[in-house]
């Protein structure tokens, strides 16, 4: 029987949990900060010292923990690729900028247990010799910001932050920073532009890797919430016992937000791989079914810009048996598991582990419209294909909707989608194309079939003679 | 610094040897490979939006933007295929689909339009997506440029330059996406732009007709203008030019990236004010009958010179020469018996004290902390200011101003004091602020030569000289008129009061070789007692660009060319000889300043009597390039 696991959010929603320093204390908080800096070196067999900050290093490498931000990318991996030898200061940045249509984990960390995020990130800071760390919040979360200033102060009033820390000599400061509403300030590169005051277009990878060419050009750390807070308790239970939760290569818990077509959407923290897709959606532990009488049409897994899966779907994972031989199985969308790899050999991704459900009440066409008219909202203009073609695929999709609609334009989107995944200098260009070129080959007959019926009854007018004609100002679609 | 890492690329199948750090571009480039571009441009930083520069890396589906991408050593690249193509015609297709590129209404049109020329190169005959036609505004309220939303295709090159070469960033782009714009200030038009200094670099830098001097819209192509290299004489900086030109009319300015001083930058007197000059230029002698001039021929003109110093002795002949003559002219000058030029106050004492400063633009460029004296670049020398303020700005280098006078260079300074009114305390600020600066300049104008400015100066000298050996400043004196150095150089009399000269002994016939003053050399007359001892000579000739009150005291007046009617040579602050080329005929019938004295030499020669000097010409002497001793270094 599949139930949560809740390590991160273990005590945020327990009754009387408040968000302020002494309930933090009184459930243990900052121990595991005490404890950490007051690590003594390891002395290896070699008579090699190995630091407090390099043994935390190593747990978190150890762990396995892999960023929960949306790409996924192991933890240890991306702080070990930091840049030390560089002179210059080392910086991190909590990523807080939680605007993927559909996820809503960090603010829950951040609205009801601030001090575990302080605690993540002072933990971190200290793992890597940063001096300053920045929390970057979205600007919408005017009360996320109020709270984690507030959280702030309590913790430099008791000196768990600012000079000296807890007497152990270590300095570090952390502001919080305000986006101004942009998506694309979520971006790690086009965060630290918008950090460093200007606009927040992302910056050309290579050279300007955060780890090596970050914020001031100093080596820097981005890293999510939710990941941040992980850290403290692989500190807390070290990195071998945090990787036995989950599963092999898809370690820890991580938060999942469910919402759509179900009774009971919801953020679930689960052990990463141990819940399937279909338990999510359907067992009374989690999302609670679909509504009466529904049949589902497809899930999004991982965050509006996830390629979506319609119900029904198999897929062929490569599985390493007991033996360890490479085997293929294949496994319905419903049977899924939960996890980074899998979703992925999937073809889609667990991104910022939001999953949306559409029921068979949908339109799928309006559905893609409402991403793609986020997309073309969104994009910071850089690049022509991701600014043109978001905007012309929104624009396609609206017409679809009003009455507008061609037969072609089903294969139009997928022209353009295809023109902007990857010729674009950040991921957005992906995170756009994808939801298209999903929807669209999946669906295409119910993209078609509104698209004829469009024409069919334009042509009727036509003929009639009555009302007006066909709209001109829509040209041809292209011949694709 | 170690040199770069010898590497070795394969770009459609052949080897092409480039440096590591390079671009895979830039090594291209190198090889003559043609890339297709649109956001790049060789002296700013890589943009990577346009997409046009995308190549196949490694033989694999993956396209990298040539213009952003590392090469590394081994990788295999193609620029050139069917797919690539398809790619770029779709991008182009999407850049014109979005805005009303309506080419026949556009004055780059035909040959100057860099979209335009891409779309025809890569067959995109026609657009398969809708039209948007957006709404979109055109501002038309600056003075010399305009800017057309409409056909900007937000390649940011404009945005780029604004910053990254004249260092105001007046331009940026505003809201998101598709509906990305360019705006001047926060959202505000070029005619009421506070910062925009008007230097039309990004006029310069747009590939399309969305920025377009409003002057010159609709006078030619490009390609079939005469194009002229030559080097502005509007200040001491002399910043190359490359002037296109048809039908004696001035089509496009640009900064010359040959230009071993400017580089490709230009300010708002050499691109803009020089050729949209409302001053009243003299087309013809001119001789004084009944106390009237009236146009005459060039042999009339002479034959009345020729009669006024027939039977002068040569000490009653004198010459007053302007510092805006050519080396060429300067050489001419010491033939005459009573030769002197007249100049700005304190300018002669700072060419005299400070030295030729060269390789000041990189001294600039590298400085931690830049101290300007008694100078106003932002007034007089653009592209001075603008290499000061990108440094600031890019390196964060301090800046320190002592001035009299406010300037727009004033917002970027972090020390800005009236030289008048200092304070002790104001001094521990300044050693403060120099506290741990290793590489400065001192960039100062000829008010640090008057008595306070000096002042100032020994005290900088005092601060620096307690930093210990080899601190001292990197010193970039800026005079005010282009050719001033020669002048001291050539050991012309300099004066700063032309009146004591004229006193000292009663002239029969004074020649005012104002070439191009600015204001037709009636400077002159603001020197005390000056119109009163000019009405005593009996003839006054005055040479002449331009129409002033100085004329009213000349019984003969020639027509001067002006500086961009002129072949010759100056020497620039730095020390270096630029050549001037003509890009336009004179204007009526003006003459060459060296034609003036040849012909007055001519004059005075076949009438007077015992002439002084031979009747050689001058030995061929290069004024600019007589060496210094002095070390550049304080």
């Amino acid at each position: 029987m599949p139930s949560e696991y809740r390590l991160i959010l273990k005590h945020a929603d327990q009754p009387g949990y408040t968000n302020d320093l002494d309930c933090y204390l009184r459930h243990g908080g900052y121990e595991v900060l005490r404890k950490a800096l007051s690590l003594p070196p390891r002395i290896l067999s070699d008579g090699r010292k190995v630091s407090a900050q390099e043994q935390i290093r190593d747990e978190v490498m150890l762990s396995g923990l892999r960023g929960r931000g949306g790409a996924g990318f192991s933890c240890g991996l991306k702080w070990s690729f930091v840049d030390r030898k560089s002179g210059k200061p080392v910086y991190l940045i909590c990523n807080a900028d939680e605007s993927e249509p559909g996820t809503f984990k960090d603010k829950q960390i951040i609205y009801k247990d601030p001090h575990q995020l302080l605690e993540g990130t002072i933990l971190s800071c200290f793992a890597n010799d940063v001096h300053l760390a920045y929390i970057y919040i979205r600007g919408e979360f005017v009360q996320g910001a109020k709270i984690l200033n507030r959280a702030l102060a309590e913790a430099r009033a008791k000196e768990f932050l600012g000079k000296n820390i807890l007497g152990s000599g270590y300095d570090l400061e952390i502001f919080v920073h305000r986006g101004a509403g942009a998506y694309i300030c979520g971006e790690e590169t086009g965060l630290i532009e918008s950090l460093e005051g200007k606009r927040a277009y992302p910056r050309i990878k290579p050279p300007y890797f955060p780890a090596v060419l970050g914020l001031y050009l100093c080596p820097t750390i981005v890293n999510n919430v939710e990941t941040l807070c992980a850290v403290k308790h692989i500190v807390a239970m070290s990195g071998a016992e945090y990787a036995k939760l989950g599963t092999p290569n898809n370690t820890g818990t991580r938060i999942v937000s469910i919402s759509g077509h179900i009774k009971k959407p919801g953020y679930y923290e689960v052990e990463v791989g141990k819940v399937t897709l279909g338990e999510l959606i359907l067992d009374p532990a989690f999302g609670g079914g679909l509504r009466e009488d529904r049949q589902l049409k497809a899930v999004i897994p991982g965050g509006s810009s996830a390629k979506v899966f319609k119900a029904g779907e198999k897929f062929k994972l490569k599985r390493r048996g007991p033996d360890g031989q490479m085997s293929t199985v294949e496994v319905g969308v419903l049977d899924l598991p939960y996890d980074f790899d899998s979703v992925q050999q999937a073809g889609s991704m667990s991104g910022s582990g939001a999953i949306i459900v559409m029921d068979d009440t949908a339109d799928l066409t309006e559905a893609l419209e409402n991403i793609a008219e986020f997309y073309a909202h969104e994009s910071c203009g850089q690049c022509t294909p991701c600014r043109e073609g978001s905007l012309w695929m929104a624009k396609a999709l609206h017409r679809l909707n009003h009455g507008q609609g061609r037969k072609q334009d089903a294969d139009y989107l997928l022209h353009i989608a295809k023109h902007i995944q990857g010729r674009t200098i950040c991921a957005f260009g992906e995170a756009c194309a994808w939801p298209v070129l999903s929807f669209v080959s999946k669906f295409k007959d119910e993209f078609q079939a509104k698209g004829a019926a469009d024409e069919a009854r334009r042509s009727r007018t036509l003929t009639a003679g009555a009302g007006p004609g066909p709209d001109l100002r829509i040209a041809a679609s292209p011949e694709v | 610094m170690l040199a770069s890492k010898p590497i070795t690329i394969t770009i459609d199948g052949k080897s092409c040897a480039g440096t590591e750090g390079q671009t895979l571009l830039q090594i291209a480039a190198a090889d003559n490979v043609l890339i297709p571009t649109l956001c790049y441009l060789k002296h700013l930083s890589p943009w990577g939006g346009c997409r046009m520069c995308i190549v196949e890396l490694n033989g694999g589906p993956k396209v990298v933007p040539a213009c952003s991408t590392p090469a590394e050593d081994g990788m295999t690249i193609a620029t050139q295929n069917d797919r690539l193509t398809r790619l770029r015609r779709m991008t182009l297709e999407l850049l014109f689909s979005e805005r009303n590129h309506v080419c026949p209404m556009c004055p780059m049109n035909c040959g100057d339009c860099e979209l335009q020329t891409q779309a025809l190169r890569h067959g995109m005959d026609s657009v398969r997506f809708p039209y948007l036609y957006p709404s979109l505004p055109v501002d038309l309220s600056g003075r010399y440029f305009g800017l057309d939303h409409n056909r900007c295709i937000l390649c940011t090159r404009c945005v780029r330059t604004c910053e990254e070469m004249e260092g105001v960033h007046t331009l940026d782009i505003a809201n998101r996406g598709g509906r990305n714009q360019v705006v001047v200030d926060l959202n505000s038009t070029f005619g009421a732009s506070t910062s925009c200094t008007l230097c039309g670099a990004c006029v310069a830098a747009c590939p399309t007709g969305a920025l377009f001097d409003k002057a010159q819209a609709f006078r030619g192509k490009l390609n079939a203008c005469r194009s002229v290299r030559t080097t502005c004489l509007e200040c001491p900086v002399g910043c190359g030019l490359l002037v296109f030109t048809k039908d004696d009319r001035v089509v496009e300015v640009f900064g010359s990236f040959e230009s071993s001083v400017s580089a490709g930058h230009l300010c708002v007197k050499g691109r803009y004010q020089t050729w949209a000059d409302p001053r009243r230029r003299i087309l013809t002698p001119l001789i004084r009958r009944n106390g009237k001039l009236i146009t005459v021929s060039w042999p009339q003109a002479l034959d009345e010179l020729g009669r006024a110093a027939k039977g002068l002795p040569p000490e009653q002949t004198g010459l007053l020469a302007s510092p805006r003559l050519m080396n060429e002219a300067i050489t001419w000058l010491k033939r005459f018996y009573r030769a002197a030029v007249f100049v700005a106050p304190d300018e002669i004492s700072l060419c005299r004290a400070g030295d030729k400063s060269p390789q000041a633009f990189q001294h600039l460029q590298a400085a931690d902390a830049i101290i300007v004296l008694g100078a106003q670049p932002a007034r007089e020398n653009g592209v001075v200011a603008a290499k000061i303020r990108t440094t600031v700005r890019r390196r964060g280098a301090k800046l320190m101003i002592f001035h009299t006078r406010k300037s727009d260079l004033d917002a970027y300074a972090d020390l800005c004091a009236n030289v008048v009114s200092l304070e002790h305390r104001f001094w521990e600020k300044v050693e403060a602020q120099l506290a741990d600066v290793k590489r400065s300049v001192l960039v100062y104008g000829p008010a640090a030569m008057t008595p306070i400015g000096v002042t100032v100066l020994e005290k900088l000298i005092a601060i620096f000289e307690s930093k210990g050996e080899g601190q001292g400043p990197a010193l970039v004196g800026l005079p005010v008129t282009a050719n001033s150095f020669s002048l001291v150089a050539a050991g012309l009399e300099p004066l700063e009061d032309v009146a004591p000269w004229l006193d000292e002994k009663p002239l029969k016939l004074l020649h005012i070789l104002a070439s191009d003053e600015p204001d037709g050399g009636a400077r002159l007359l603001d020197h005390k007692q000056a119109r009163r001892l000019l009405k005593e000579i009996d003839r006054v000739v005055v040479s002449a660009a331009y129409q002033s009150d100085l004329t009213e005291y000349a019984q003969v007046v020639l027509p001067a060319a002006a500086w961009w009617e002129k072949n010759g040579t100056v020497t620039n602050f730095e020390g270096a000889d630029l050549r001037l080329e003509p890009v336009l005929p004179p204007r009526g019938e003006a003459r060459d300043d060296l034609a003036i004295l040849e012909a007055l030499w001519t004059a005075t020669q076949s009438t007077a009597s015992g002439a002084h000097g031979s009747s050689e010409l001058p030995a061929a002497q290069p004024v600019g390039s007589i060496p210094s001793n002095r070390s550049n270094q304080a």
